[in-house]
């Protein structure tokens, strides 16, 4: 038998603490999925996973984190369910698994032609989504969780499921990975002159 | 400078080590003095406030004082710009907030 008026204060509870993070969650799902189309099917069905499960969430703590994860995790499994064996695989190959320099060479070369950085502001934001969405998910997903909506190091690794240390791996390999993708995209734009074959 | 020296300068980063020197950091008494290379290494966290190890203030003095890293610092927070504008004003559409109510209203009425 249902405790009489627990259903209003739980749904009472959830619109306080959750429904104020559907801007951040459609944000969230629409930078992972790169459609406007899924990341709508991604908040709704996010919102009501999080408002079933509602009684596992502890009043008080990071909602926001959680209702990401919850959304991460529908994510994951569509795709899961939607990808074919060879794009799995694909995703797998195109990443970079080898040590990377403490110095960035991308900024090396920058600093060469635009030291101020200025070739940036010409770079269009959908270039910017574009790039985003082609980095693989783990890497993505660590961008966009710091980058774009500033969560803690410990925060991703609990969102994740991974140690903090893996969470600085991902962030520091997706950053120069995206880094690289758009300045090659500004000199083939010519916002900033190649300065590779100079010394 | 002996080529012993000048090894030790270039093993130690490419960036215009000129710009200053370990002794004028020790002589400002400010903070102790970091390699460009500890720096570089270190500017994602600096700049994600989690620096783990080092204190702030000493990766912030090595920027401050070195030509050479500095362009470095800027680009990335450049770079962080961009990313944060891409995303600016991103709300979620209004018809899919009202079908998030509508489920949830669906949701609440269902008897458990």
């Amino acid at each position: 038998m249902t405790e009489p008026g627990k259903g209003k204060i739980q749904t009472a509870d959830f619109n306080e603490e959750a429904l104020p993070h559907m801007d951040a969650v459609f944000r969230f799902a629409l930078r992972l999925s790169g459609s406007r189309d899924v990341a709508e099917d991604l908040v709704q069905e996010t919102f009501l996973r999080a408002f079933r499960s509602w009684d596992k969430y502890t009043p008080g703590t990071q909602c926001k984190s959680w209702l990401f994860t919850i959304c991460r995790n529908v994510f994951l499994r569509q795709r899961e369910r939607g990808q074919r064996h060879d794009e799995i695989v694909s995703e797998n190959v195109d990443r970079s698994s080898g040590p990377f320099e403490a110095v960035n060479p991308v900024w090396v070369k920058a600093v060469k032609a635009d030291p101020e950085g200025e070739f940036f502001d010409a770079i269009v934001d959908e270039k910017v989504l574009q790039h985003i969405q082609e980095l693989p998910e783990d890497y993505r997903t660590a961008v966009i969780l710091s980058d774009l909506e500033g969560l803690s190091y410990q925060e991703i690794a609990e969102m994740t499921d991974v140690p903090v240390g893996t969470v600085k791996s991902r962030l520091f390999r997706g950053r120069r990975v995206l880094q690289s993708a758009l300045y090659d995209y500004a000199v083939s734009m010519g916002y900033i002159k190649d300065t590779s074959d100079e010394t | 400078m002996t080529f012993i020296d000048r090894l030790k300068q270039l093993l130690g980063g490419p960036h215009a080590p000129e710009s200053h020197s370990e002794e004028d950091d020790r002589d400002s008494g400010v903070c102790k003095p970091i390699t460009c290379m500890e720096a570089m290494a270190k500017v994602h966290e600096y700049l994600d406030g989690e620096l783990d190890g080092v204190p702030s203030e000493e990766v912030a003095h090595h920027f401050s004082i070195c030509q050479g890293c500095y362009p470095h610092l800027k680009l990335e927070e450049r770079f962080r710009g961009l990313l944060q504008r891409s995303q600016q004003d991103e709300a979620c559409p209004e018809h899919v907030k009202e079908q998030v109510l509508e489920l949830l209203a669906a949701e609440a009425s269902e008897p458990r």
